[in-house]
């Protein structure tokens, strides 16, 4: 059978007994899909190719410990969301340590969040106001982390129900209702712009 | 658009975008929609918001050596974990394999560090604390000349009242007069300034606070001296005298502060300072001198005994000028 049409549980044990082209499978199959998950969760390419090189780093480290009777995918899905997660939260620790900072310089009472505030209404200023494309995105990046992930997981990257749940580790339930309260969110950021366009924050990168 | 929340009243439509749903459920559901023109709202506000998160979809093009950078970084990572075939283990068992040549190198090295290494730090650290408390020997000889120098030839001797102890505990009534009390004067007059001398680093003993000294007569603890001097209760040796005989050394196995510990067996016992392998001396030359031996005084005289004393009650000092007796 080749290496392709073989599942992933196939997959995961032959690279356990050291097949590595098993391996390589493995990030043929999904790289892709959790690429396209971590990019819209964390708004920046860079970042998102260097989670998924993480992800699978952890799946080469941990495999042994992987229960070979479940499925695969979500495995990756939750260890590429926890890497996801941490990453952010990092970062707005960080920000949150050094925003405030004055950011040096002659004018010293300037702190460095005034600058990027100040830079960033520049920047809005200049883009193109009639880009919705870059209004959605400012829109999902400004919803809550929790909302903002049940979104791309279950229409960006269309998985299932039961899937979502064992990613994030809710009942099923929870995760319709979660999708309704994401997408009701979104949409009411949406009709929101739609009535005032400039109050679309292009700046809410997570 | 509508202002109407697109999930409050029909949530099942939202499986036409984010659910499974049979084509039959999904011909049922577009019927409803048809006749129900609160529904067809709904519908219509749902779609307009999903037309806006669609134009993301092809948002994510990942880029094209994606998976060529995953295995370039798998490839260095350190540990590589195997799990044995399930039937040769039993379930869960899990190996990390490593090449048998890595395992023999390790264990070698855990080997060479503990048999070797481990007794070589050691030994090294000890000659270091040998050394050390060489050093503050020799200087507290030269503190001993300058005192000779300074005090009409004499050796520091803060005098002794026939009816005191240098034993702690030994009467109860008695006033106790450590030993240690007469080389005070070489940090209280400055012939040593660093008070860290009088410890040995192979000690857990601690040097005197400085600004503590000019303000005393005496050391404030027994710790703050890790050297014994010798006991000055009796006939006292002068500057002069026979340049070989041991005056400061390492601490006196024998007595504890003062207390007389055993004398049967210990009389041969080396200081307790390095590790029972022998002691360092000063005698009145100046000199240090490293002997594992107590017997090691004018004509091989034991340093920690008085000669023909077999039970001490602090009272005891030596009958000649040559008999050893170094004690804190």
């Amino acid at each position: 059978m080749a290496v392709h049409e073989r599942g992933d549980r196939e997959l995961l044990r032959a690279y356990l007994q050291g097949d590595a082209a098993s391996f390589d499978a493995l990030v043929d199959r999904y790289a892709r899909d959790l690429y396209g998950f971590l990019y819209r969760f964390v708004g920046d390419a860079a970042l998102a190719e260097d989670l998924v090189q993480e992800t699978f780093l952890q799946i080469h480290v941990a495999a042994d410990s992987f229960d070979l009777a479940r499925p695969l995918k979500p495995w990756l899905y939750t260890i590429a969301a926890n890497k996801a997660r941490d990453l952010l939260r990092s970062r707005v620790r960080r920000q949150e340590r050094s925003l405030d900072a004055p950011g040096g310089g002659r004018d010293s009472e300037l702190s460095l969040a005034d600058a990027v505030e100040a830079a960033v209404d520049d920047l809005e200023q200049r883009s193109d106001a009639n880009d919705d494309k870059q209004r959605v995105r400012a829109l999902i990046a400004r919803m809550p982390e929790h909302l903002r992930m049940i979104l791309i997981l279950g229409y960006y990257q269309q998985l299932p129900y039961a899937d979502i749940a064992e990613i994030l580790g809710i009942p099923v339930g929870t995760v319709k209702s979660r999708l309704h309260s994401a997408v009701t969110h979104f949409g009411n950021l949406w009709r929101s712009v739609a009535r005032d366009p400039q109050s679309a924050d292009a700046s809410g990168s997570p | 658009m509508s202002e109407r929340d697109p999930s409050e009243s029909a949530p099942e439509l939202l499986d036409l975008y984010l659910g499974p749903i049979s084509d039959s459920q999904r011909a049922e559901l577009k019927a409803r929609v048809a006749g129900d023109p609160a529904l067809a709202r709904e519908a219509e506000a749902l779609a307009s918001v999903f037309s806006a998160l669609g134009m993301l979809r092809d948002d994510a093009a990942p880029p094209a050596d994606l998976e060529a950078g995953i295995r370039a970084r798998v490839r260095t990572a350190p540990l590589r974990l195997v799990r044995a075939a399930d039937s040769e283990l039993p379930s869960g068992m899990v190996v990390r394999v490593r090449s048998l040549r890595d395992v023999l190198a390790v264990a070698a090295m855990i080997v060479l560090f503990v048999g070797i290494g481990v007794p070589s730090v050691l030994r090294m650290r000890e000659r270091g604390q040998r050394a050390g408390c060489s050093a503050n020997l020799a200087q507290l000889g030269q503190g001993l000349a300058a005192y000779a120098a300074q005090f009409n030839d004499s050796l520091p001797f803060v005098g002794w009242n026939p009816t005191a102890t240098w034993q702690a505990g030994a009467a109860p009534a008695a006033r106790v007069v450590p030993n240690r009390r007469h080389v005070y004067p070489l940090l209280r007059e400055g012939l040593v300034r660093d008070p860290s001398r009088f410890v040995c680093p192979s000690r857990w003993d601690a040097p005197m606070a400085i600004t503590d000294i000019r303000a005393r007569h005496d050391f404030a603890e027994s710790r703050n001296v890790s050297y014994g001097y010798q006991n000055m209760a009796g006939v006292r040796p002068s500057p002069r005298s026979d340049p070989a005989q041991p005056i400061m050394s390492d601490d006196n196995p024998l007595f504890d502060d003062g207390r007389f510990l055993t004398l049967r067996s210990g009389a041969a016992a080396n200081s307790r300072a390095h590790g029972g392998a022998g002691q360092n001396i000063l005698t009145l030359g100046g000199r240090v001198i490293w002997s594992t031996t107590p017997d090691c005084g004018v004509g091989g005289d034991n340093i920690w005994t008085l000669s023909g004393v077999r039970e001490y009650h602090g009272t005891e000092g030596p009958r000649s000028a040559t008999d050893s007796h170094l004690i804190k």
